[in-house]
């Protein structure tokens, strides 16, 4: 590839760099603006004049925000542990065991991939609802409902087996040799083995659940169960499209997604290409 | 390979998948076809059977034509501007160089934060009184309604869905821009070849198995949207901005013509399918052209 520090890569650089971070800055500075300045300016006015934290603390004072980022961090951890364990036992057994009905599981892995969430969703409603796993039964019922949509993936289950199946076999053949149970070989030789999958398929669906909005939307109304991509939604309706208070509900909303991209970057950009491509 | 021997611990493994994607997928998908035979509209509690008539009803709507019409806009939208936007990036900030790790964080952000949040910023950005018509009438040209103008809206949502997409197509990229060797460079730049010439002989035809998946999941992407049509304008102005997806919510969710809109998504569900299948085609093609080593092996 070419190399070298020419002024055109520079430009090309700071231009995607600006439209990737500028819709962040300006949703922090109009947060930061007072109530008197004016939003609309020729040209931008990008430093706030009268910086104030009035609008933040107005933000916190009137909608649960920690009540919707433990919604948010309980279903997605339950979903992702879900996730996760339904992987490893289904990638496990495709892996390293032949057995009757094989073919038949893998038709059903490539169907899930196939039939799109939005179809299962009008009937896994209903279901949800008689099964109590609603806000009328109470909050952990909820959460359960919430996560439950995304609790196995044939996405997942692929990716463990493929992870097993490339482990060289010795291993397992020396622990087989020591007269290790099956217990022990998932547990003290596979699982280590296939550890750095197993971050990337959590980090993924981590993601995807915590984005999750569609889902979400059917099963939250009252402001105490919604979680913090519904809330988001509500921050319009609730502040009257008054984009400062809206501005800093959001700056708030998005903290965790940056604290978690913050301390797991090196780990997400490293792994994205691999576990796509 | 090696294999245990085990003959009920498969069994044993399987149960929790199994249950989890009858209950999750099998049962949900099997309801779903029961019901695009039923009429909701006038019980919602006791149904009647109507047979095929939600098809033909869902295929005879003018809604879900504009629906349709709507999402194949937005697609033929975003597909060439990810594919070109991914690669200028990729080219951009692949290899090594001072700070590439930062900077790939900061053009990676988009990617990170949800799409309710991309909506909600881009919501700003795009408002009559937003940054881009600020921006605009300093340039002295006119307000552009963004979102209340119908022949502005997919655009409009096309650029929200290239801005939070692009640099997750871009890592996709890198991995394989990497991957060139350099020796084919060096040699081109022997015989004399520019930067124009290297980029279209060799870095082009290298990442053409890669455009292709990137092309895939885009599409499949693409015709799901509905988060961001929610949150930006609701499907308006006149339903301008209603996609498949939305149509389905509005269907089951607002009108409770369950039926219909059960029949909706498993017309959808095909439209995937045959989708995936000719673009799996498509890729196989490209990548079984290329030799490519990373899609080989076991």
């Amino acid at each position: 590839m070419k190399q070298g520090a020419s002024l055109l890569s520079y430009v090309g650089r700071a231009f995607f760099i600006f439209v990737a971070v500028m819709p962040f800055l300006w949703m922090l500075s109009t947060s930061l603006k007072g109530s008197e300045e004016a939003l609309f300016t020729t040209p931008p006015q990008w430093m706030p004049l009268h910086p104030t934290w009035q609008h933040y603390v107005h933000v916190w004072q009137s909608l649960p925000m920690l009540q919707f980022f433990v919604n948010s961090l309980v279903v997605t951890t339950l979903a992702s542990v879900g996730n996760v364990l339904n992987a490893v036992l289904a990638g496990i057994a495709l892996s390293r065991f032949s057995f009757k009905g094989k073919m038949l599981f893998f038709g059903l892995i490539f169907a899930t991939m196939f039939v799109p969430f939005e179809v299962l969703m009008i009937p896994l409603y209903k279901t949800v609802l008689q099964l109590g796993l609603s806000a009328t039964s109470g909050q952990v019922p909820l959460w359960i409902g919430l996560a439950l949509p995304f609790c196995v993936s044939g996405f997942g289950i692929l990716m463990v087996k493929d992870a097993v199946d490339n482990l060289p076999p010795y291993y397992e053949e020396a622990a087989l040799l020591d007269g290790a149970s099956l217990f022990q070989r998932i547990f003290g030789v596979i699982l280590p083995l296939i550890q750095p999958t197993l971050v990337t398929l959590t980090i993924f669906s981590f993601i995807a659940v915590w984005g999750d909005f569609l889902w979400a939307s059917l099963l939250t109304n009252e402001p105490h169960t919604l979680t913090l991509t519904t809330g988001l939604v509500q921050l319009q309706g609730q502040f009257n499209s008054d984009w400062r208070q809206i501005s800093a509900g959001t700056v708030l909303m998005l903290l965790p997604s940056l604290l978690f991209f913050g301390v797991m970057q090196r780990y997400l950009i490293q792994s994205q290409g691999g576990a796509k491509g | 390979m090696f294999r245990f021997k085990e003959k009920i611990a498969p069994f044993l493994l399987l149960s929790l998948p199994l249950a989890s994607l009858m209950l999750v997928f099998v049962i949900p998908l099997i309801q779903a076809v029961a019901m695009s035979g039923l009429d909701f509209t006038h019980n919602l509690y006791s149904p009647q059977w109507v047979g095929l008539a939600n098809y033909a009803n869902v295929l005879t709507s003018p809604d879900f034509a504009q629906a349709l019409w709507n999402t194949l806009m937005l697609w033929v939208y975003i597909l060439p501007a990810v594919l070109i936007a991914s690669t200028v990036m990729a080219l951009l900030f692949a290899g090594r160089f001072k700070g590439v790790g930062f900077l790939r964080v900061l053009v990676y952000l988009p990617v990170v934060v949800s799409m309710v949040v991309a909506g909600m910023l881009w919501k700003w950005l795009l408002a009559g009184e937003g940054l881009l018509n600020s921006g605009l009438a300093f340039l002295h040209m006119p307000n552009v309604p963004w979102l209340s103008a119908p022949q502005w809206v997919l655009p409009a949502i096309a650029l929200v869905v290239v801005w939070k997409a692009s640099a997750y197509y871009m890592m996709m990229l890198i991995t394989r821009l990497e991957g060139i060797p350099q020796a084919m460079y060096e040699s081109a730049k022997m015989d004399g070849a520019n930067a124009l010439q290297r980029f279209y002989f060799i870095t082009l035809p290298q990442l053409k198995g890669m455009l292709a998946l990137v092309a895939m999941i885009c599409t499949l992407g693409s015709l799901k949207i509905f988060s961001e049509v929610y949150i930006l304008t609701g499907g308006g102005p006149i339903g301008a901005s209603k996609t498949l997806i939305f149509y389905l919510y509005e269907r089951a969710f607002q009108r409770l013509d369950l039926g219909v809109a059960a029949a909706a998504g498993l017309i959808f569900a095909l439209l995937i399918v045959m989708l995936t299948l000719v673009q799996k085609y498509v890729v196989q093609q490209y990548v079984s052209a290329e030799h490519d080593p990373a899609k080989g092996g076991s």
